[in-house]
């Protein structure tokens, strides 16, 4: 089954596969509560591999569930492969991130007890796009876990769990993977292995990343890089180099005197 | 735009067996020990519902004469093993709801990954459902010999007290496996549905944070709910007082069950309440007291499905005991021993089904501690310190329980005692009150210090070291 994005359907090259305008979450009661994320107003085309940065609490991983339809903002809007995820119908969405989204967490990406296979074969079994059989053995060999699918995940190594994660995210050739700290327990090399598979699926494959993460050399491989502070956009810019993207970080992780009692 | 997943072939999204989303596989070879709540109601649903059923068929297969069978239909049996049978369904549904709710919070993480891959709310209890109805069906099948072995001794403690002609004899009938076995499928899928209602429609991102899982000890409508049913209760009760003595006695048990579900929804702002009362005892008991109030406030949420079962139990008994006692101290005469002793078989299957559901709650309460205790330990604590910690925090549950035991004995007791015997004040011999307290402490115990003594005796460092 062809499931790539093509011209005209949406998530195609050139397209805008996630807009979200004005979104603002708050957390814990009306008043008093906490504003995890305020004001967010932006697109990311088809395509392009995104990293979102910021301080502990600045509001990434909000961000990030926010326009990954896991979480409902409190304000505004987002549209996420041409459909409104913030006022669908909670099986609507479901079923959106079952069949265009990927998901690559930090850890608890897995369900323990199961096979490589069947973990990888999640979204599918779930009554997500059907996964030929090449197609899944193709997805396993291009993270290097070629012959492994009747292993039980429990058995394999932290780096072999995360490449079977991004597997899964991939298998259903997704339009958007979204990606928590997709590297946060990984060793450096390992990481960059990581890394590099959802480069070549941004290349070869045309598919959209966003991913969070904290790590300087983990954002070098995006195209865009977004910064967070105290749950505000503050930065938008082409990926700089390593150099650059810790001194950006450094910047909007100093102390803030102003910001943080404001409301949205 | 042309929905993609319209044009595909028909996918199966609820196929039977290994083939389901994965979750019912993951839980029954993770989670196993947590599905020993539910397991441990069902095995006691099936013992009571199979003695039911084969000493009934027994009294309606014996050969008797015409005037025996006069004197048998004369008495209670049959109205009781219905009611007993028809308990056991319910009680069943409820305890089987409580425990399952206490095994799903195991699932929190895989239910929140495989929402966030794209099972749908829907998918999700179905795979709960699914657990519990594949866990009913060997604690049926253990429950039926206990069931026959139970019906043995029922019929035999009947001929004893002379309510059944020695001549029926007791008859095992092997038909009973497949109906208790259906009854307790059904039964526990409709508990588990029930129970999974809420956790299937939480938000994957509230799941999956780590520091979001600890939801405000009591929302307002869970407040709202539990404040008009035990207002409810309060009202039927005041009804039932008007009413005739049979029927008041029928709408006694829906006063109890309408304030016992009241009481468990408020059960977040009862503990906190009750850590708020024990204050200033607390703070003479030093670091360990306020220790223990701040981890009964922290994990109100989570012990207040304990106190349903626990204050059920608790303001069951003691309404029908009292309700004895009290008509013989009124009165001075005592009803007849078999009456009594009948009643009290009744209350001892109902209490027996709510001190399971309490001790399967409580004990997985504190399993799901394992890392809390390590981390304790880890700061400084002794071993004995967690455990004087535990016993602490038990007591206020055990007092919370007993308290609203007695508040919702009282509200449903006063009123028939009213109605039977135009009096207000009810009357329980001190053994009988005793023996309440002792029984209530060792579930309480049972559940929270010896499953903490036991866990806490390998090196803190392994429960902190968990897979992932």
């Amino acid at each position: 089954m062809e499931r790539a994005p093509r011209a005209g359907q949406p998530g195609a090259v050139g397209d805008d596969v996630l807009e979200m305008d004005g979104v603002g979450r708050r957390y814990g009661p009306d008043r008093g509560g906490v504003w995890a994320l305020r004001d967010v107003s932006l697109r990311v085309r088809a395509g392009s591999y995104v990293a979102v940065m910021g301080a502990t609490g600045s509001g990434k991983s909000t961000l990030l569930h926010c326009a990954a339809g896991l979480d409902r903002p409190t304000l505004g809007s987002v549209r996420l492969v041409g459909r409104d995820v913030t006022r669908a119908r909670e099986a609507t969405v479901t079923r959106l991130r079952r069949d265009r989204i990927g998901f690559v967490f930090q850890s608890y990406n897995l369900l323990s007890e199961l096979t490589v296979r069947q973990n990888v074969l999640l979204p599918s079994r779930l009554g997500g796009p059907r996964v030929p059989a090449a197609q899944l053995e193709a997805t396993l060999e291009a993270v290097g876990l070629a012959g492994m699918g009747r292993r039980p995940v429990g058995e394999l190594s932290g780096g072999q769990r995360q490449r079977v994660a991004v597997a899964r995210a991939l298998v259903t050739r997704p339009a958007v993977v979204f990606a928590d700290e997709p590297t946060g327990a990984l060793d450096p090399t390992t990481g960059a292995r990581v890394l590099g598979l959802l480069r070549d699926a941004v290349d070869r494959d045309g598919v959209t990343v966003v991913m969070v993460t904290h790590d300087p050399a983990a954002a070098r491989v995006s195209d865009r890089l977004l910064l967070l502070r105290s749950g505000r956009l503050v930065a938008d810019t082409a990926t700089p180099d390593v150099a650059g993207i810790a001194a950006r970080l450094a910047a909007v992780s100093a102390p803030d005197e102003a910001g943080l009692a404001v409301p949205a | 735009m042309k929905a993609p997943q319209e044009n595909a072939p028909p996918r199966s999204t609820f196929p039977p067996g290994p083939r389901g989303a994965g979750l019912t596989r993951q839980a029954l070879r993770r989670h196993r020990w947590a599905l020993l709540g539910p397991f441990a109601t069902q095995c006691l649903a099936a013992t009571v519902i199979t003695a039911m059923l084969t000493t009934s068929w027994s009294l309606s297969a014996a050969r008797l004469t015409p005037d025996q069978r006069h004197a048998l239909a004369a008495t209670d049996i049959a109205d009781a093993a219905g009611v007993f049978t028809g308990n056991a369904v319910y009680l069943s549904i409820l305890m089987v709801g409580v425990t399952m709710t206490a095994a799903i919070a195991r699932q929190a993480r895989d239910i929140a990954l495989l929402r966030a891959v794209g099972a749908t709310p829907g998918q999700i209890r179905r795979s709960v459902a699914r657990q519990a109805a594949i866990v009913a069906v060997p604690a049926a099948a253990l429950g039926f010999p206990l069931g026959l072995a139970a019906g043995w001794a029922w019929l035999a403690a009947l001929t004893d007290h002379g309510l059944v002609p020695a001549a029926v004899g007791y008859e095992p009938a092997l038909l009973a496996l497949p109906i208790v076995i259906g009854i307790e499928v059904v039964t526990s899928v409709v508990g588990a549905l029930v129970a999974a209602i809420r956790p299937s429609r939480v938000p994957p991102a509230t799941a999956m944070s780590e520091s979001a899982t600890r939801r405000p000890a009591g929302s307002a409508v869970r407040t709202t709910v539990g404040l008009v049913l035990l207002a409810g209760g309060a009202v039927l009760s005041a009804v039932v007082s008007g009413l005739a003595a049979d029927q008041a006695d029928d709408a006694a048990l829906f006063v109890i069950l309408a304030m016992c579900i009241g009481v468990g929804l408020l059960g977040p702002v009862l503990l906190g309440a009750a850590a708020r009362l024990a204050r200033p005892l607390l703070r003479a008991a030093g670091g360990t007291g306020r220790l223990a109030g701040d981890t009964l406030v922290s994990q109100s949420r989570a012990l207040s499905s304990a106190l349903i079962p626990l204050v059920l139990a608790g303001s069951f008994a003691g309404v029908k005991v009292a309700s004895h006692t009290t008509a013989a101290h009124v009165t001075g005469v005592s009803d007849p021993a078999a009456d009594i002793w009948l009643d009290y078989a009744g209350t001892a299957v109902f209490v027996a089904f709510a001190a399971v559901g309490a001790l399967n709650t409580l004990l997985a309460v504190s399993v799901g501690r394992q890392r809390d205790l390590a981390l304790m330990r880890l700061a400084g604590a002794t071993r004995a310190r967690v455990l004087a910690v535990l016993t602490c925090e038990a007591g206020m549950v055990l007092g919370t329980a007993l308290v609203l035991a007695a508040g919702v004995a009282l509200a449903t007791l006063v009123p028939l005692i009213h109605t039977a015997l135009h009096t207000w004040t009810p009357h329980v011999p001190p053994a009988h009150l005793a023996f309440a307290v002792l029984a209530g402490a060792a579930v309480v115990g049972a559940g929270t210090v010896l499953p903490a003594a036991v866990l806490t005796r390998r090196p803190a460092i392994e429960s902190i070291e968990g897979p992932p």
